[in-house]
């Protein structure tokens, strides 16, 4: 390899970098909307409580929905210290790619032949193991993503409960619609959001 | 490509410098890298950053086997000095890169492990490579606040990493060939980057009392002779630390 195409390494060597800057951006996404579920349940509740026995099976629902936003914010949080570890792999994968193309630029008149091949083969076998390590960790990503996205199922199945609910509650019924409206739109942001990384992580 | 020249030789004792890159790119300082041997052990000066690694080392194995380097001199914590640590290290995991103590936590994020690293004191050390005794010299705040030059006795010759640098234009020798046409190259550089009138004068003192024959910078060309005593008196008048105000 030439200097000149030594500099010029293609952009595509810092995709997966990239898809994971992608990857955790999304998740701080999640957790700010999943936050925000979690408050407007809390006010649900509040209100639901005021209204009594006509509003109590929207006060279960919302209680129901504060513990899924809990559970998903959680499950962020473990994605968002598996994305460090993944940071890692990704960084160590571009590292030994690097060098390894350093090494491809020496002459290779080089009286040093054997020297360098036993060093690019020291090289490949350090980028073999980081890069099954890589693709173990981008599968167990998928997993991960894959959870949020059931538990996000059931916080859509719990939205729509509340729309259901806020119809009993009488007098405050058209309140407690808008804030089911309100959860619902949330929830299906997140959904939105861990759908497009989930088919990113695939492709 | 770079070329090893031989620049001493007395037996088995050798110092070579690798120099001049026709091919690298002008976003890059040009660098010299001196190889010093005592038969089949060698020791090699600011090896350079990884970017230029390759042209380095294709010049170098032409010259000697990369495995008998068993030991970097790392005149400072630059990475145009020593970034390419690294990738020597997949020639010879066991080398050693001697370099200041006050960079032995800075360093080792180009590479290397505890193992790989002897720091030098403040005051400076001897180094040995074979029978020869290298003595590594201080000369901090020239540039760096943690910086050694490496001086050969017995060859009479002064590795001075950044002092004596210039920035010179393609195609110069390499070796200074006119003192007074060279030194406008070098005056800028060591206005800015050289920050202590003090530790210059204290560096210029002690330099000049040793027998020196090449004075041989890890930028530009090498000063030989007489040139020698002119460029440490070149230095000594010359106000540093004053780049920002030209």
């Amino acid at each position: 390899m030439s200097m000149a195409s030594l500099f010029s390494q293609p952009a595509a060597a810092n995709e997966p970098l990239r898809l994971v800057v992608e990857v955790n951006e999304g998740v701080r996404q999640v957790i700010g909307v999943s936050r925000r579920v979690n408050l407007v349940a809390i006010n649900a509740m509040i209100v639901a409580k005021q209204a009594g026995r006509q509003a109590s099976g929207f006060q279960v629902v919302s209680a129901e929905l504060r513990r899924f936003s809990g559970q998903l914010d959680l499950q962020m949080q473990d994605l968002d210290r598996f994305i460090a570890s993944l940071v890692h792999t990704v960084a160590g994968s571009a590292r030994v790619r690097r060098h390894r193309a350093h090494l491809d630029a020496i002459d290779p008149k080089s009286p040093a032949s054997a020297a360098i091949a036993d060093a690019k083969q020291r090289i490949d076998t350090a980028r073999r193991r980081i890069d099954d390590e890589s693709a173990e960790r981008w599968c167990d990503l998928r997993k991960h993503l894959d959870q949020a996205l059931r538990l996000c199922g059931t916080g859509v199945a719990l939205s729509r409960a509340a729309k259901i609910e806020a119809v009993y509650a009488s007098t405050l019924g058209g309140d407690l619609r808008q804030v089911a409206d309100e959860i619902e739109a949330a929830i299906l942001s997140i959904l939105g959001i861990l759908k497009t990384l989930r088919s990113d992580v695939a492709r | 490509m770079k070329k090893t020249t031989v620049i001493y030789q007395e037996g088995s004792h050798q110092w070579a410098v690798v120099a001049r890159d026709p091919e690298r790119p002008n976003y890059l300082i040009d660098t010299n890298e001196y190889l010093i041997s005592d038969g089949d052990r060698s020791l090699l000066t600011d090896p350079g950053g990884s970017e230029i690694f390759a042209a380095v080392f294709s010049a170098l194995t032409m010259h000697t086997d990369p495995q008998c380097i068993e030991a970097i001199f790392a005149s400072h914590q630059d990475p145009d000095i020593i970034s390419s640590l690294a990738l020597w290290l997949e020639f010879n995991p066991a080398l050693k890169c001697h370099l200041s103590w006050l960079w032995s936590e800075f360093v080792p994020h180009f590479g290397g492990t505890d193992q790989t690293f002897v720091n030098i004191p403040d005051e400076g050390e001897t180094i040995r490579l074979g029978s020869l005794a290298l003595e590594a010299l201080p000369a901090h705040y020239l540039h760096s606040s943690g910086n050694f030059h490496l001086y050969d006795r017995k060859a009479k010759l002064l590795f001075t990493g950044d002092v004596g640098a210039a920035l010179l234009p393609p195609g110069s020798d390499l070796y200074v060939r006119d003192f007074d046409r060279h030194i406008p190259h070098a005056q800028g550089f060591h206005q800015r980057w050289m920050g202590s009138n003090e530790a210059k004068l204290d560096w210029c003192e002690r330099v000049s009392r040793l027998p020196i024959d090449m004075l041989c910078p890890q930028h530009g060309a090498i000063y030989q002779g007489a040139d020698v005593m002119r460029f440490i008196n070149w230095f000594a008048e010359l106000p540093v630390g004053t780049g920002v105000r030209r």
